[in-house]
């Protein structure tokens, strides 16, 4: 029998990780520093969430989000960062007030720089578009939690770890891919897509202060009816159940007909589930998926992305977005990216003679679409001119900035459902893409930094100014 | 009220009713049945263990 409350603490102990010990961090006291006051609760390695056996892990690189009621002032959507090398494993943050007995903290899973939320109406997403680095493994960021609100207690503030446990939103399904056919088995997947006979994505609002752990949460609101689970490294296929790749997907929990489609670097397999199926929250769906017995299967040809050289050449079409510091290890933007403190870790792709091959940058592709806007007339300006602007759509949202580079080194990229509109210039061999905020550009732009980002990794996009950093490289895709 | 020596010396011998046992309602206690059963939270990570469903081929 498993001990229900031993596992994931909430520590308010604070600040081991970085500052100095004093005689109060060694009594597990909040302890104010030049950013305010450090802040731990515990819970474990690179990047996401991830599925140890039915079990929701957390990776390194997890950044949660807190919110602490009745401090003053008030913290508001903050991130927490995962912490692994503590048992149990701990999230730390920085709040503006130190946290005191009868607030209640509330947190919730994956970190969305949202400024001005409120977590009785905290929008969170099941994504329209869900990345999978390679077969077999789970991506936890695709997968909302909630956490159950805990009261501080006057032991949470001295020595005892309060404990923060998690609830699933959405319910996960777990494609197996084989082939009894054998020239099926030796293509490689691609990306697998929903679409249902009604909503089962997109966004929607949580009362982070009514999560219970008497009542199943329950979400409502949302309102697409396709997923797409992208694969960054194509995934190879079983040629038996047994020898299965599982791609994983997070649906809204419901009961659920459409169809499965399955894309190749060859072909699309259409599947009908005409019998709706019971997706519950929290449950697994295994779901074996024989491309010998789709319903449909429709050839296609590998697409090849090629590199353009002018500002003409960026017209509404499929991108990959990439960047490189020595032209030779090209990295581009992923669909679906983790964002973690405003930055992107890119993506190795493969560039041979000024092109990339569909299956070398799996996950990647960019809708880039060239628009036109207009500016509101001011008295100094009764008549302005259209500009021109691009957005960036990975299929299911769009890469938005922050204030539009507005801000200094903190500012955040992150993915929106609403149009983020962004300035382009092709400047010495490069694109510069900065974001445009009420039709101003701001001075930092999207750029690229080969270097090594604390909590990111190496070759990360991020917002930076020109120096030291490189613009971008775009590969069209070829019609 | 009858008593079973009266029935015998009457020559009629007139056999009881069957006994039956206090009819009881049983209760389903499940969560279906909206009975409050705990959350089952991993270990370690603290997170809502997930239920497997049965596997089946679309």
């Amino acid at each position: 029998m498993k001990n229900l409350f031993r596992s994931v603490m909430f520590v308010v102990a604070a600040t081991m990780a970085f500052t100095s010990c004093s005689k109060d961090q060694e009594n597990g006291l909040p302890v104010e520093n030049e950013q305010g006051y450090l802040f731990s609760f515990g819970v474990e390695d690179n990047t996401r969430t991830s599925l140890a056996g039915n079990a929701i892990k957390w990776e390194a690189g997890d950044l949660a989000g807190v919110f602490v009621t009745g401090s003053i002032p008030p913290t508001a959507n903050v991130s927490a960062t995962i912490d692994l090398t503590k048992t149990p494993m701990v999230f730390n943050t920085t709040l503006k007030a130190a946290p005191a007995e009868g607030q209640t903290l509330y947190a919730y899973y994956p970190y969305t720089a949202l400024s001005g939320a409120n977590a009785t109406a905290f929008p969170m997403s099941i994504l329209t578009v869900q990345r999978q680095q390679e077969a077999n493994i789970f991506n936890g960021a695709n997968n909302p939690l909630v956490g159950l609100p805990v009261a501080l207690t006057a032991a949470d503030l001295q020595k005892v770890m309060p404990v923060v446990k998690f609830r699933q939103l959405g319910s996960i399904i777990e494609y197996k891919l084989f082939s009894t056919n054998a020239a099926y088995a030796a293509e490689t997947v691609l990306s697998v897509a929903f679409t249902a006979d009604k909503a089962m994505a997109g966004s929607f609002n949580v009362d982070l202060t009514a999560v219970s752990n008497t009542t199943d949460p329950v979400i409502t609101g949302y309102t697409e009816q396709t997923i797409t689970t992208r694969m960054s490294t194509a995934a190879s296929i079983g040629v038996a159940k047994e020898s299965a790749s599982k791609i994983y997907m997070v649906v809204a929990p419901g009961t659920y007909s459409g169809a499965v489609t399955v894309t190749t670097d060859k072909a699309v397999y259409t599947f009908n589930i005409t019998v709706a199926k019971d997706f519950k929250r929290a449950g697994i769906k295994e779901l074996g998926v024989n491309l010998a017995n789709a319903d449909g299967r429709v050839a296609r040809t590998a697409a090849t992305y090629t590199k353009i050289t002018s500002i003409d050449d960026l017209t509404t079409g499929e991108y990959i977005i990439t960047a490189t510091a020595n032209a030779t290890d090209y990295y581009a933007i992923p669909n679906a990216p983790n964002v973690i403190t405003g930055k992107i870790a890119g993506q190795r792709v493969v560039v041979s003679n000024n092109t990339i091959q569909e299956k070398d940058a799996a996950g990647c592709v960019w809708t880039i679409t060239k628009a036109t806007g207009m500016t509101s007339p001011t008295p100094n300006n009764p008549t302005p001119a259209p500009y021109t602007y691009y957005t960036l759509n990975d299929g299911g949202q769009y890469l938005y900035h922050e204030q539009g580079g507005q801000r200094g080194d903190n500012l955040e990229y992150g993915m929106r459902e609403v149009v983020q509109q962004w300035s382009v210039v092709y400047d010495a061999n490069e694109f510069k893409f900065v974001g445009i905020r009420r039709t101003a550009v701001q001075r930092r732009g999207l750029f690229f930094n080969a270097a090594t980002v604390a909590g990111v990794g190496s070759n990360v996009f991020g917002g930076y100014s020109t120096s030291g950093y490189k613009k971008l490289t775009l590969f069209k895709k070829s019609v | 009220m009858k008593n079973n020596a009266n029935l015998i010396s009457a020559g009629n011998v007139e056999t009881p009713p069957p006994y039956f046992a206090p009819e009881v309602e049983t209760l389903d206690v499940s969560v279906e049945q909206g009975f409050f059963t705990s959350v089952a939270y991993d270990d370690l990570y603290g997170t809502e263990d997930s239920v497997r469903d049965e596997y089946e081929e679309i």
